[in-house]
């Protein structure tokens, strides 16, 4: 077993540090990093910007470069927190608290290294787990017949919605909706086109990268450019001391072991991933201090522990996607639209029939973090010049890669139009509280759902107890039944007393 | 916001209703083996519930559903906000129209001109600069190097 792994790690190594392998890493990180920077532009909409661009390239360039956008980028979102007290991502919100005060204390610079030696730590954590991990699960998937395929994307798209942030019936409502989108095209089993109203351009179902492009990229700058009173002032002081002294290691080392753990756990699952870790690990190193009242103004706990969780639940997220062939998160699904557009389906026969892809992404997750704590503190000068780019230059250039981006999809213009539709209904949805999430995670599953559930009521003559005789299929049934009824018993019954 | 939850609901309900009539229409069953709408078909049904699901609670007195704000809370973050969107939404269909007859290089030079003069309104200087800039490079990487073959239009290029 042990040999068996340093082979594989070998393998990985070998495949990762290739020329194009490096260079497609090192433009991935950049990229990433370079996104997580910017506030209003997200690792989602990154990815999908590129994704036209790596049509040209092997899956393995493709792929190395689309995940070193999503790690990189969650190193970025950490510098915006610290300088400008705005989330770059989702993911950093946390960090604000107390990065922000720890610049406003002249120590930008200790917060910043010891969030890129935690992302260092937490992403290192991940991929041992990863490499440990993810052949098992991928062998045990390898049994798994139609009614256990569909109940387990079943159970992913419960979590999604379990744990999505806002209403739980909304988010529900939006998977449905990506159901549904997904049903548009001919049927795979039949043959039948299904709601294309007779437009040719709709046979093929509607593509991946529009949709996100709209969701993820149009609606984010019509929503940024809505607002006119953004922050956009910058940490004028000199930034100092970018390694973290003998105390800071001290405090750091408890909460960054705890963040990677916690990290990569809640990485695994669907719909959690890096936010959630990250929000998790502050709670509770919070929680476990001796001190907390150093919380909030500044404690060098608060950076360390959730930059490590959300870089280690990055990490994480890879597993289900590399292993079962179900995305635990958005950027997941749109990689998993990367690699069939190049013709190769994540999943268990993963490993088995592309090993040199599998071990190449791992091998270049590892060299990418490496580069990203080279290039992260001697660019930190860089990251400030980048943030003194206004929003109002910025956003026709996002546009413009979109517009682009899905036009070159087909050499079609009606892709233009389903981005532009798609980034209404975006923005219209952040209006009305609906989380687009779901709705491109059911999307991107949704067709595969389809293909199992038929399959397994083919199998069992039209019986849904199919899933339910399974003991895989039950056990995955069941307990998403649990989380989407108990959440509305218990609202039902909270509000029961006020009502009467 | 509870008056958004019911748009949004029975917005949610009029889709769910289409795909229901559209499952029914290309056959839930046949036989005992599930036709090409019984997915669609199935999963409308649950939009409906949860759209009704939604409607009810908006109906409901007391707390909306998954609302952060409460009363009247306006649609539109400033003044002019909603013309800055109108503005965003005509460039981008004015790209997409454009494209095809007036090509890539003088769509994208205008699309960017426009974006920058009207939305948040910049110097001449910064908008023509940024302009040509953007459309250049844009046009290099995209076309020579990439290979991503864009429209001509009138400039023939």
């Amino acid at each position: 077993m042990t040999m068996e792994i340093f082979a594989h790690l070998a393998m990985a190594f070998r495949i990762s540090v290739e020329p194009l392998n490096l260079i497609f890493c090192f433009l991935g990180v950049l990229f990433g990093t370079l996104v997580g920077v910017l506030p209003g532009l997200g690792p989602t909409a990154a990815i999908s910007l590129l994704l036209p661009v790596t049509f040209t390239l092997t899956p393995m360039q493709s792929i190395i470069m689309l995940a070193g956008i999503y790690y990189g980028a969650q190193y970025g979102g950490s510098t915006t927190s610290i300088l400008v007290n705005i989330p770059g991502e989702a993911t950093s919100v946390v960090t604000c608290i107390d990065g922000y005060q720890m610049a406003q204390k002249g120590r930008a610079g200790a917060a910043l290294g010891i969030s890129a030696f935690g992302s260092f730590i937490g992403g290192t954590f991940a991929i041992f787990m990863l490499i440990l991990l993810a052949p098992p699960l991928a062998s045990v998937a390898l049994k798994f017949g139609p009614a256990e395929s569909a109940a387990i994307i079943f159970f992913g798209l419960t979590m999604v919605t379990y744990l999505s942030s806002g209403s739980m019936i909304k988010s529900l409502m939006m998977a449905v909706v990506g159901l549904l989108l997904g049903c548009i095209g001919t049927d795979l089993i039949t043959g039948m086109q299904r709601f294309t109203l007779g437009m040719i351009d709709l046979e093929d179902g509607i593509g991946l990268i529009p949709v996100v492009m709209g969701l993820f990229g149009i609606s984010e700058v019509l929503w940024n450019i809505e607002d006119q009173t953004r922050k956009e002032d910058i940490l004028k002081s000199d930034i100092k001391g970018l390694l973290p002294n003998r105390k800071d290691w001290k405090d750091s080392s408890g909460p960054i072991a705890r963040g990677s753990v916690i990290g990569f756990f809640l990485g695994l699952l669907p719909g959690g991933g890096a936010l959630i870790a990250s929000l998790l690990s502050y709670a509770m190193e919070k929680k476990i201090a001796r001190n907390p009242e150093g919380f909030g103004k500044g404690d060098i706990r608060g950076v360390a522990g959730p930059e490590t969780a959300n870089n280690a639940g990055a990490g994480g997220a890879f597993i289900p996607l590399l292993s079962l062939g179900i995305p635990c998160n958005v950027v997941m699904a749109i990689l998993m639209g990367a690699f069939m557009i190049h013709k190769v389906t994540p999943g268990p026969l993963l490993l088995k029939e592309h090993p040199q892809l599998f071990w190449g992404i791992i091998g270049s997750m590892y060299i990418g973090n490496i580069m990203l704590l080279l290039l992260n503190l001697p660019l930190i000068g860089l990251w400030v010049k980048i943030l003194k780019v206004r929003y109002a230059i910025l956003f026709p250039m996002i546009f413009l890669f979109c517009l682009i981006g899905s036009y070159s999809l087909n050499n079609s213009s009606f892709d233009i139009f389903v981005m532009i539709l798609f980034g209404v209904m975006g923005y219209l949805m952040k209006k009305f509280q609906y989380d687009a999430a779901p709705l491109v995670m059911a999307f991107v599953l949704g067709p595969m759902l389809e293909e199992n559930v038929r399959q397994a009521l083919l199998i069992s003559k039209g019986s849904a107890f199919i899933f339910l005789e399974r003991p895989i299929s039950s056990v995955f049934v069941i307990t998403s039944l649990i989380f989407l009824i108990i959440p509305q018993v218990l609202r039902f019954l909270k509000r029961r007393p006020s009502s009467t | 916001m509870r008056n958004r939850d019911l748009i949004g609901a029975l917005f949610w309900t009029a889709v769910g209703v289409v795909f229901c009539a559209g499952g029914w229409e290309y056959g839930i069953f046949r036989g005992s083996i599930p036709g090409a709408g019984f997915f669609p078909f199935m999963a409308s049904l649950v939009l409906i519930a949860l759209s009704m699901i939604v409607t009810m609670t908006g109906l409901w007195p007391g707390k909306t559903n998954g609302s952060r704000g409460e009363g009247k809370e306006k649609f539109f973050s400033g003044p002019n906000s909603w013309k800055r969107i109108l503005l965003a939404l005509a460039g981008l269909l004015f790209f997409w129209q454009g494209l095809g007859y007036l090509g890539f290089l003088l769509t994208t030079f205008f699309f960017i001109i426009f974006l920058l003069r009207f939305i948040e309104p910049q110097r001449w200087v910064t908008v023509l600069t940024t302009a040509i800039l953007t459309t250049g490079i844009t046009y290099i990487v995209f076309n020579i190097l990439l290979k991503v073959r864009l429209p001509a239009g009138l400039l023939k290029l």
